[in-house]
């Protein structure tokens, strides 16, 4: 391969300890994002590092019999699938780590989340906990499928499952042309998989905070961290596989990455913040019946196009 | 894969160090043993129990297409070397599973409460 | 040490607070919440999410119970906060947080949190005689207060260290394990006693419903009304389009929709200010008319609740966003207890909080149902 790696290029260390700070950066301006749309207020912005500083200092708890050692697993794991998804995502046109599999890679960590997060639901021993991580299965069952054919739909545009040959194709017209739906899909499916906003019924108000409900300090942190960075994780993605990632006049290839990945973030809490939470028993048959032949319908167009040269 | 796997060695290290500076910032460092939320009663009965799945028709379902996916990929790859055979082939395959999906949503199975 | 500390201040500046509102405090929990709001001090949604564990009014003896519960499951630092009168709410906010970036004064034992094995102590003992469930649970609450400081030692010699464990057959630490039954798919899987209530986000303060879980669906769903013989009939004789706000925005907090919660709660607060009425009753039409006009929230709350010719859940949010924009509304009747059972029954537990929170439900109208009480 001609292109380097974000660790070739950079060196090991560097290299690492920078994803970690995009990860992070990243779960801090979604949540941040997040809480200025919520709050209503210009200085909620700082809010999440105070909320991070906060959990820090307060007490950790186990409740009555729990599984302890599969909660604490699944509240370790969350936080590390969501920067581990990082490996494959350009960062200054690179990826740490580079195979003919990245996106397959990306797929996995949002898929070994379904265990994470029913984890942390099941630990407590607690039943809004435990309503909460059944949710998120039938949760994931409506959104996995969905996001897995979006992914497909760039690989397949792209004739390479590699994450910066799928940017590098988008040399001459962004896949959002002619895959809008795979992009809207894709982003409304991650927010699936962090429960986040509309898909939040597994950590919903209606179940006193569902998987989150029995949690305090350091561990809610890693939780909440976790599903900040994947959202991140996932804007970030998004803007590579379908908004062009570092392709832009003018400004450097990063900042327009950056650009693009704030601009899905933005429109994401936008859009999502202006509807109620979804039912997981009422949303699957959506995700069913309509997500996944439209996304189907899109990788279709997507093949019909590849056979008549469309992308090459 | 070392960048991998630095990449999972750092975050580890990095949660390993939250719990450490977790444990020097707060005041209480044992974890306090409390009963699950129950809205303010006393709960009355373990909560791990068989919980009745209703949408388990839906995994059986999502079985099936999952191992799809698997060849999709793969496929994605050399459709533009493969041409016509390979769209062909694979979407009259996922027009089979549709054909399926559609049977279990007209049975009521991708809807429980 | 003193980074530390201001770190502390500086991380709880914001508390986290849970509020726990007795009968009859309608207008007080508008002003602190009024005021919540202003600070940017979040709700919490549990006690594993809060600092600030605030009581308005004065609860009646069952409901100060549940209470102590909640307090016994707030983490440290924790601070709690009575608040009587509304001219206190402001300063009260203050010291509690105040109080919660003070260090700690003795070592981290002495926090005074009943263990779980003594909250408990006494439903072991019901247990055994193999009552009711509703029964043992409510017992169990009624005592668990009085014995809950310090006395887990004691119970612990009583029991002779695990042979009541053996005598209950399949109980674990202090709890029994879910029992079977037949549900509707006519499958034999475990039924999980569950209440919600007294004290959730969004859920009238006092009710319990008490149910068998299957999955996540309730069945054979109970309710009543905590300190039902002692709650004082008088009732808050407010402004029905601020009640219309407020009732609106609990469901939204249920519904998940917290932006149009924040925008229903404004535009109470703004309605009460004389000096400008019509920027609240835009307030007020935008929020209701965002809300009516949902499809989204059609399609997860329509349906549900179904209740004669009354309508769903939809059709009662819908009226209340024609009482929160000023039209006037023909009145429902009024709904018993038992009505609401009948339709949360068979509910997932998500459409049932939805249903309970497109009611109009407050102790004043479960008066004329007190048998009910202590199912």
């Amino acid at each position: 391969m001609p292109e380097q790696t974000l660790a070739e290029a950079w060196g090991l260390v560097p290299a690492v300890l920078g994803i970690v700070a995009v990860g992070l950066v990243l779960g801090v301006v979604v949540t941040a994002v997040d809480r200025v749309v919520v709050f209503g207020a210009p200085g909620a912005a700082v809010e999440p590092i105070r909320s991070s500083a906060r959990l820090l200092v307060e007490q950790r708890r186990t409740t009555l019999a729990p599984d302890r050692l599969l909660w604490r697993t699944g509240c370790v794991a969350v936080p590390t699938l969501a920067l581990l998804s990082l490996a494959v995502v350009p960062v200054a046109g690179r990826t740490l780590w580079s195979t003919s599999a990245d996106l397959v890679w990306f797929n996995a960590m949002e898929a070994l989340l379904w265990a994470a997060v029913w984890l942390v639901g099941w630990g407590p021993n607690a039943v809004h906990a435990l309503t909460g991580g059944y949710r998120f299965l039938a949760q994931g069952l409506a959104y996995e499928l969905p996001l897995m054919f979006a992914l497909i739909t760039a690989g397949l545009g792209a004739g390479s499952l590699r994450t910066t040959d799928v940017v590098a194709a988008q040399e001459s017209l962004w896949f959002v042309v002619t895959m809008p739906v795979a992009f809207v899909v894709f982003v409304a499916s991650a927010a699936a998989f962090a429960f986040w906003g509309p898909f939040a019924a597994p950590a919903a108000a209606d179940i006193a905070g569902g998987i989150t409900s029995e949690l305090s300090g350091v561990d809610r942190l890693l939780v909440e961290a976790g599903r900040a960075v994947f959202l991140g994780a996932s804007a970030a993605m998004a803007a590579a596989l379908f908004l062009g990632g570092d392709s832009g006049p003018w400004l450097p290839g990063p900042l327009w990455h950056l650009l693009k990945t704030l601009a899905v973030v933005a429109a994401l809490v936008w859009v999502g913040r202006r509807m109620p939470v979804l039912r997981p028993d009422r949303t699957v048959e959506v995700g069913w019946m309509v997500l996944v032949p439209l996304t189907l319908l899109q990788a279709l167009v997507v093949a019909v196009l590849v056979l008549n040269g469309f992308y090459a | 894969m070392v960048a991998l796997l630095s990449l999972a060695a750092l975050v580890g290290a990095g949660i390993v160090g939250l719990y450490a500076l977790s444990a020097a910032l707060r005041t209480a460092r044992e974890p306090a043993a409390v009963l699950p939320y129950e809205s303010g009663l006393l709960p009355q009965q373990h909560a791990v129990s068989r919980y009745h799945a209703r949408w388990y028709a839906v995994t059986v379902l999502f079985l099936a297409f999952d191992m799809e996916m698997i060849f999709m990929y793969p496929w994605a790859v050399v459709v533009a070397d493969m041409g016509t055979t390979a769209v062909v082939e694979m979407f009259g395959f996922l027009a089979v599973l549709l054909v399926g999906v559609t049977y279990v949503w007209r049975e009521g199975a991708l809807r429980w409460t | 040490m003193d980074v530390i500390a201001r770190l502390r201040t500086w991380a709880l500046a914001r508390p986290r607070v849970l509020l726990v509102d007795a009968p009859g405090v309608t207008m007080l929990r508008w002003s602190v919440e009024a005021e919540l709001d202003r600070r940017g001090w979040p709700c919490a949604v549990s006690p594993a999410d809060t600092d600030l564990l605030v009581v308005l009014g004065e609860p009646g003896p069952e409901l100060a119970e549940a209470v102590e519960v909640l307090w016994s499951q707030v983490l440290e630092p924790r601070h709690r906060v009575d608040v009587q009168r509304t001219e206190d709410f402001a300063v009260a906010l203050d010291q509690g947080r105040a109080a919660l970036v003070r260090p700690a004064e003795s070592g981290t034992k002495g926090d005074g949190r009943p263990s779980p094995a003594s909250l408990l102590g006494k439903d072991e003992k019901e247990d055994a005689q193999d009552e009711g469930m509703g029964q043992a649970g409510h017992e169990g609450m009624g005592q668990a207060g009085h014995e809950g400081m310090g006395q887990a030692g004691h119970e612990g010699m009583d029991h002779g260290g695990g042979h009541e464990g053996m005598d209950h057959g399949g109980e674990v630490a202090g709890l029994p394990m879910a029992s079977t039954g037949p549900d509707r798919d006519g499958l034999e899987l475990d039924v999980l006693k569950v209440a919600l209530g007294p004290v959730l986000l969004g859920w009238p303060t006092g009710l319990v419903l008490r149910a068998d879980l299957q999955g996540d669906v309730l069945t054979s769903a109970e309710l009543a009304w905590l300190d039902a013989g002692t709650v004082s009939t008088a009732h808050d004789q407010s402004n029905s389009q601020r009640a219309a706000l407020d009732r609106l925005a609990h469901f939204l907090d249920v519904a998940g929709w917290p932006t149009a919660a924040r925008d229903a709660r404004r535009a109470r607060d703004r309605v009460a200010e004389e000096a400008n009425r019509d920027e609240a009753q835009r307030l007020a039409e935008a929020v209701a008319r965002r809300v009516s006009r949902s499809r989204t929230l059609a399609w997860t709350a329509g349906g549900i609740g179904r209740r004669g010719s009354g309508g769903d859940a939809l059709d009662r949010v819908r009226r209340w966003c024609d009482m929160a924009s000023g039209q006037p509304v023909e009145d429902l009747p009024a709904m018993s207890l038992d009505g609401v059972a009948a339709l949360v029954e068979g509910a997932e537990i998500g459409s049932a909080r939805l249903i309970v929170a497109s009611l109009d439900l407050s102790p004043v109208s479960a008066v004329s149902a007190p048998e009910h009480l202590h199912a």
